[in-house]
């Protein structure tokens, strides 16, 4: 355990004197600028990285196409606007307004995402979209009947802003609130993308249905990531309509979505140093181009397509400086290089003596007359399935039994038409995926669906989502809850990772999970079924494109789950002999029904088996 | 931690090299900027001021400059976004050779700048802008060519009144500032003498279908048609819209519409017999406008409404620019002094033009004109009496 | 309550016809989100450009005094030129700025097309200068055809045209699709890219004639709504590519008939919501009536739901 404390320490020690670094920059760079314009230069592009930052969020960690971003920053402008002006005569103190223009952005953005959340993609970019032009049209229009946004003239001449007393009107002072603002910002970012939360955010950017598979709540992560994005956006836009001494409907246009996303693209999504890296350079560069107009337009365009087909992962992202440093497990404790399968046979050794599990006759996992149609067809129809404790069994059935479709229904994915599924007695029917999970059923995928973009580490990592707690504040504030969690979370990771030897740890730790191979691939699916904590493991076809001895491996493996460590497995597979191998018992689907089930042996011999594989014979 | 360092000591290296350099020699250049939205919704009429203010500085330029220096005309791009308004006019305000700027044309960005050029004491002329604040923050550095929305207002509602005789008022706009504050103006000035059965709606510009509002106009059956919109073109698809929908109601347009390309030949004779105003006379009845309007034309096609205004501002700053430079040197407030002390100048507009303390032009006058035919035909003027 | 009524058959009538535009621009989104599942955001720069090409065409009749030609011929030259142009622009786009991002994320290909869309408007303004161009339409369409009355009803003969036009459109593209081999080659593409490809289907090219054709659609809208509405400038892309794909969505993208559908929606909503709403809110009404929409139907009024595939 001293490694994982050794190196979060040294992580910690390292990121602490980064901040220190920048915090020593940004407290001088007020006092070194050459001049009043430079020095807005200089804040506004705090603001474009408060901005950026918060954007990121939404689309950089969750991958979600929000086109009315730019519109919570109007309505924490607007609501400065509102709170301290002659508008309604309305001057709340700053310190109030705004956390107040935080949350009113927050509350919109939760209400967006609650309306949007069942959309996907372009559907939900669209939508967004309307959005932002209905904000957009309400700030122009609301100038009548009564008028509260002021219409096309928008509000000006705010009150000055006081901080204990403290007066905030010299370009200085605004930079010191600015950049201290977008400070906590980038400190933030950081800490959440590094937490159970940013996790789930990327898990459900790289592959929404695994996500939620994996136990995360995908429904509600969306929430929190619009409502977080928004909330940024938010206080960002409060500082800014201070800043600007004024507010109108083309501060918050369409162009400057655009310019934030560029900024967010150009750094790379996810990468907090890159968006902010991003979001300075896209502020100081137009500054060069101004006098140049259409010009200046027409290369945004042209550098636009161009980042997007030669460096699609944002220019900041491929400077090493700018990327995350990997860490190396087997490298930590004594500072030397370790050789991975150093580790990988002594766990081998150690482990394959003893079998301290049997099947028992408890039955887990109960299935009662469960059907489903997709229009008129019937893919499982009226199936009565019992799982014991710890037993390992298999589901064999010809091409479009409704082998997948089982597994679908069982872990949520899917509702049942008909029919009840019970685990341990209580009814999980209609659950969703992720509330399947956390009972304690998880699942990897036939057509393998892991997180492709992020690391071994962090996929098996996502498993533990479900059986975490930390709730954003003690992530931003990192409080001991979520240090101990974060732990943890480590602890069990490593521990699973390290059960499957030198093929997932030493350097694989940190590789990203779409370059590894096939066969590994599933492996990484499995660890990630583990780490979610369930006693269930459902394999879909675990050992398809392994080869021969790969599937000996997995097969043997697949035997230490129960043997070792009490795994109950449910299982699909077309190789028989695997089949043969590790089954207790083996049920064979076709046409959607079940044709039998018992021991391997028994079932071969059916007649109805051997006709549903080979078909009838004709004479 | 070394990096951590390095990058700190770079970064600030990098912010004290990266300004601007200073230069005090008043006369090695003078500057003058260009404030405008030239890219996005409005860069049509902001391009036509450009161009004219540039062929301003090119005719002084072409005769020496002023004290035979060169006089650099500089584009502020804003493109119609407050924020990037401000930038500019920081950037203008840094700019130790910067002695005035033309623009901002868009209101609502000349009121979120106002404060900077103020502050700094920087002489700005606008051609377009008309928001009546504008002119009333207690800054002295704002002058406008052009005329206030309420003195204009007041004028047309006078004109709907009086000389137009109605009864019923359709009022359309477009929303933006300056059309939205032009309604509010005109309605106000209809109420205060009596004119009470008013209809107002609003069109997006661009968006080139008016049938279901002018639909809505027709039920409510008005006797004038007050058409508020920015752009020329704008303003023919609504008079030809109106007609093809069979509105009776006199047409009356909005200073844009000055502009025989594209309202009265765009508008393939559904203009004949619409109104309009404008701040100035016709400028293709001027003859001191003459060499102007040509070398326009030659150069950037047909003139809107917008060109005048910016090449008779660009040459009165010029000019207080040059009386500064008189001694030698210059300063931003001998450039607003002489800019105040300008007394009925006389340029390309056919108005005398002198500014009355807060900046504005002195005596507001509105000059209203008909179509006939393919002339836009003199009226009458009103000043607000 | 009475105001209302009167001038509903007229509102009726307007929201039909601006309906026609709308399903004409939405068409060729839909197209091309038939087939590769991307908005193609330049879509709207593209039928902009279409819209100046068959201006210039106009314009250079007019000045060498051709205009005594038939007007049916010149509306024709006029179309089959914005076709053209548009149509190879459309397939450079793909080429340039599609094609290499054919298995990046959705959000690459987004902000591509938004990079393109960027670029073509400024590209356009810079060369084209800001100025509206009117068409003059005066001498195409006589006088006595120019605004039709049937009873309390107004119309002109150009809206009547883009109606007939977009039907015309819609029932020559279903044919095509429907039952040729090159239609075929479409749908499989459409089903799948990858599968087609195995089939001996040369996907790029089919998705090369998918632009081309989405696009020379956009050319040949533009010159309709040109026709219609006398302008057009190097801003009008964005207002029509909005409503376009709004249209387009609404109808379930991907879904040519949806697109007509969520045309005519779309127009006859706004139409409405101009009468019984301040006009200004036409596109708050719009907009609302699209999420409503999406969000009891998220995959369009006629677009078929398709499940994922696990």
């Amino acid at each position: 355990m001293n490694t994982t404390a050794l190196s979060r320490d040294s992580v910690r020690h390292r990121n602490l004197m980064w901040l220190i670094a920048g915090c020593v920059v940004l407290a001088a760079a007020p006092h070194v600028m050459p001049n009043a314009y430079w020095m807005r230069i200089f804040c506004i592009s705090g603001v474009y990285v408060m901005l950026a930052l918060g954007l990121n969020v939404v689309a950089g960690f969750a991958g979600l196409l929000d086109l009315a971003y730019v519109a919570f920053f109007g309505v924490g402008g607007y609501t400065f606007a509102l709170l301290s002006s002659e508008q309604f005569g309305i001057h709340l103190p700053f310190l109030l307004v705004l956390p107040a223009a935080a949350l009113v952005s927050m509350v919109c953005g939760f209400a967006l995402g609650a309306t949007s959340v069942r959309l996907k993609g372009d559907y939900l970019a669209i939508v967004t979209l309307a959005f932002a032009q209905i904000f957009k049209l309400l700030l122009l229009n609301l100038d009548r009947p009564v008028n509260i946004t002021g219409g096309v003239n928008g509000i000006y001449n705010f009150d000055m802003i006081r901080i204990f007393g403290l007066k905030i009107f010299t370009p200085a002072a605004y930079a010191y609130l600015i950049w201290g603002a977008a400070l906590l910002a980038i400190v933030g970012s950081v800490r959440i993308k590094s937490s159970r939360y940013g996790r789930g955010w990327q898990a459900i950017r790289e592959d929404e249905l695994a996500a939620a598979a994996t136990g995360v709540n995908t429904a509600w992560m969306k929430l929190t990531a619009f409502a977080g994005g928004a909330m940024v956006a938010g206080a960002a836009g409060a500082i800014f309509a201070s800043f600007q001494d004024s507010v109108f409907p083309n501060n918050f246009d369409f162009q400057q979505l655009v310019m934030v996303y560029c900024m967010v693209i150009l750094g790379g999504m996810g990468n907090v140093p890159g968006v902010v890296a991003g979001a300075v350079l896209l502020t100081i560069l137009p500054e060069f181009l101004r006098e140049y107009g259409a010009y200046r337009m027409m290369s945004y365009g042209v550098i636009l397509v161009m980042l997007m087909v030669l460096r699609p992962k944002g220019l900041l992202s491929s400077i090493p400086f700018l990327q995350k440093s990997r860490t190396r497990p087997d490298k930590e404790t004594t500072g030397r290089l370790q050789a991975s399968t150093d580790l990988y046979y002594r766990k081998q050794r150690r482990e394959k003596s003893t079998s301290t599990y049997q099947k028992g006759d408890k039955p887990l996992l109960v299935l009662e007359g469960v059907s489903r149609r997709f229009g008129g067809i019937t893919a499982i129809s009226g199936l009565d399935l019992t799982l014991f404790e710890r037993e390992i069994l298999s589901v064999i059935g010809p091409n479009g039994a409704g082998k997948t479709t089982l597994f679908n229904l069982i872990s949520g994915i899917i509702p049942p038409s008909q029919g009840r599924i019970l685990l341990n007695g209580a009814d999980i029917t209609g659950h969703r995926p992720d509330q399947v999970v956390r009972a304690g059923v998880a699942r990897t995928f036939q057509n393998l669906r892991l997180f492709n973009g992020m690391s071994v580490r962090d996929n098996t990592r996502v498993g533990r989502f479900c059986r975490t707690r930390s709730g954003p504040l003690s992530i931003l504030f990192n409080l001991p809850r979520h240090r101990k969690e974060e732990r943890e979370t480590m602890e069990r990771t490593r521990e699973i990772l390290h059960l499957f030897g030198a093929r997932l740890t030493g350097y694989r730790f940190d590789q990203d999970a779409g370059s590894l191979s096939y066969a590994n691939r599933r492996r990484v699916e499995i660890a990630r079924a583990m780490a979610t904590g369930a006693k269930i493991l459902l394999l879909d076809e675990p050992a398809a494109g392994m080869n021969p001895q790969e599937t000996d491996e997995i097969t043997e493996f697949i035997l230490t789950l129960r043997d070792r460590y009490g795994y109950t497995i449910l299982l699909i597979e077309h190789k028989l002999g695997l089949v043969r191998t590790i089954s207790d018992r083996v049920v064979v689907l076709d046409s959607g029904g079940k044709i039998t089930e018992g021991h391997y042996r028994d079932v071969a011999k059916n007649p109805q088996v051997i006709e549903a594989y080979l078909g009838t014979r004709h004479q | 931690m070394k990096r951590a360092i390095l990058l700190a000591v770079s970064i600030s290296a990098l912010l004290v090299a990266g300004g601007p350099a200073a230069a005090a020699d008043a006369a090695k250049g003078i500057h003058v900027g260009n404030a405008g939205s030239f890219t996005g919704d409005a860069a049509s009429p902001c391009m036509e001021i450009f161009h004219s203010a540039q062929l301003a500085v090119d005719e002084w330029n072409a005769t020496g400059g002023i004290q035979g220096v060169q006089i650099e005309h500089i584009m502020g791009d804003d493109a119609l976004d407050p924020a990037q308004g401000l930038n500019v006019a920081q950037r203008f305000v840094a700019d130790e050779r910067m002695y005035g700027v033309i623009g901002p044309p868009v209101s609502h960005i000349a009121q979120a700048t106002l404060k900077t050029y103020g502050r700094a004491g920087l002489a700005c002329i606008t051609t377009a802008a008309s928001k009546p604040e504008l002119t009333e923050s207690g800054f002295n550095h704002f002058f406008r060519v052009n005329a206030r929305n309420d003195a204009h207002g007041y004028n047309c509602a006078l004109f709907i009144q009086d000389t137009l005789q109605a009864k019923r008022v359709a009022v359309l706009n477009e929303k933006v500032a300056y059309c939205d504050n032009m309604a509010t103006q005109t309605i106000k000035g209809l109420k205060a003498l009596g004119v009470t059965d008013i209809f107002q709606d609003t069109i997006v510009a661009g968006a080139k279908d008016f049938y279901p509002v002018l639909t809505k106009v027709k039920n409510f059956n008005p006797d004038v048609l007050f058409f508020i919109a920015t752009a020329a073109p704008d303003q023919a698809i609504g008079v030809r819209q109106a007609r093809e929908l069979g509105i009776k109601a006199i047409f009356l347009g909005s200073e844009g519409a000055r502009d025989k390309k594209d309202f009265i030949e765009a508008a393939e004779g559904a203009a004949e017999g619409a109104y309009l105003y404008h701040f100035s006379p016709d400028i293709y009845a001027i003859d001191a406008a003459g060499g102007y309007v040509s070398a326009y034309e030659a150069k950037h096609g047909p003139l809107s409404g917008f060109g005048p205004a910016a090449y008779e501002a660009m040459n009165i700053l010029l000019s207080a620019i040059d009386a500064a430079a008189a001694d030698g040197d210059i300063t931003r407030a001998e450039v607003v002094q002489h800019l105040h002390d300008i007394q009925g100048y006389s340029g390309i507009l056919g108005i005398p033009i002198t500014f009355d303390a807060k900046g504005d032009l002195e005596g507001g006058a509105t000059y209203f004109f008909q179509v006939k035919g393919s002339e836009f035909v003199f009226q009458t003027v009103l000043t607000g009496k | 309550m009475d105001m209302f009524l009167e001038q509903l058959p007229q509102q009726l009538v307007n929201g039909i016809t601006l309906g026609g535009v709308y399903a004409l621009i939405a068409i060729g989104y839909s197209m091309v989100y038939g087939i590769l599942s991307m908005l193609n955001f330049a879509h709207g720069e593209v039928y902009m450009i279409g819209g100046f090409t068959g201006w210039w065409v106009l314009h250079l009749l007019y000045r060498e005094n051709a205009l005594a030609m038939n007007a049916v011929a010149v509306i024709a030259l006029m179309v089959v030129f914005a076709m053209a142009v548009s149509g190879i622009l459309g397939v450079l786009i793909e080429r340039v700025a599609y094609r290499p991002l054919r298995h990046a994320p959705r959000i690459n290909l987004l902000l591509s097309a938004l990079g393109v869309s960027i670029f073509l408007q400024n590209f356009v303004l810079t060369f084209q200068g800001a100025k509206v161009r009117s068409f003059p339409v005066a001498a195409l369409v006589p006088e006595s055809l120019r605004v039709i009355q049937l009873g309390p009803v107004v119309f002109s003969f150009m809206r009547v045209l883009v109606i007939v036009v977009c039907f015309c459109l819609m029932a020559g593209l279903s044919i095509m699709i429907k039952s040729t081999k090159l239609g075929k080659a479409m749908r499989a593409t459409a089903q799948d890219v990858e599968t087609a490809a195995f089939m001996g289907v040369d996907v790029d090219r089919i998705i090369m004639v998918v632009f081309f054709i989405g696009s020379a659609l956009g050319g040949a809208a533009s010159v309709l709504v040109g026709l219609l509405f006398t302008q057009v400038d190097y801003y009008a892309g964005f207002a029509a590519g909005l409503k376009g794909f709004t249209a387009a969505v609404l109808g379930g993208i991907g879904n040519l008939y949806g697109a007509m559908l969520g045309g005519f929606v779309l127009g006859l909503s706004e139409a409405l919501a101009v009468t019984f709403f301040p006009a200004a809110y036409k596109d708050v009404v719009a907009f609302v009536i699209l999420i409503a929409v999406l969000i009891l139907r998220p995959w369009g009024l006629m677009g078929e739901k398709s499940p994922e595939k696990v």
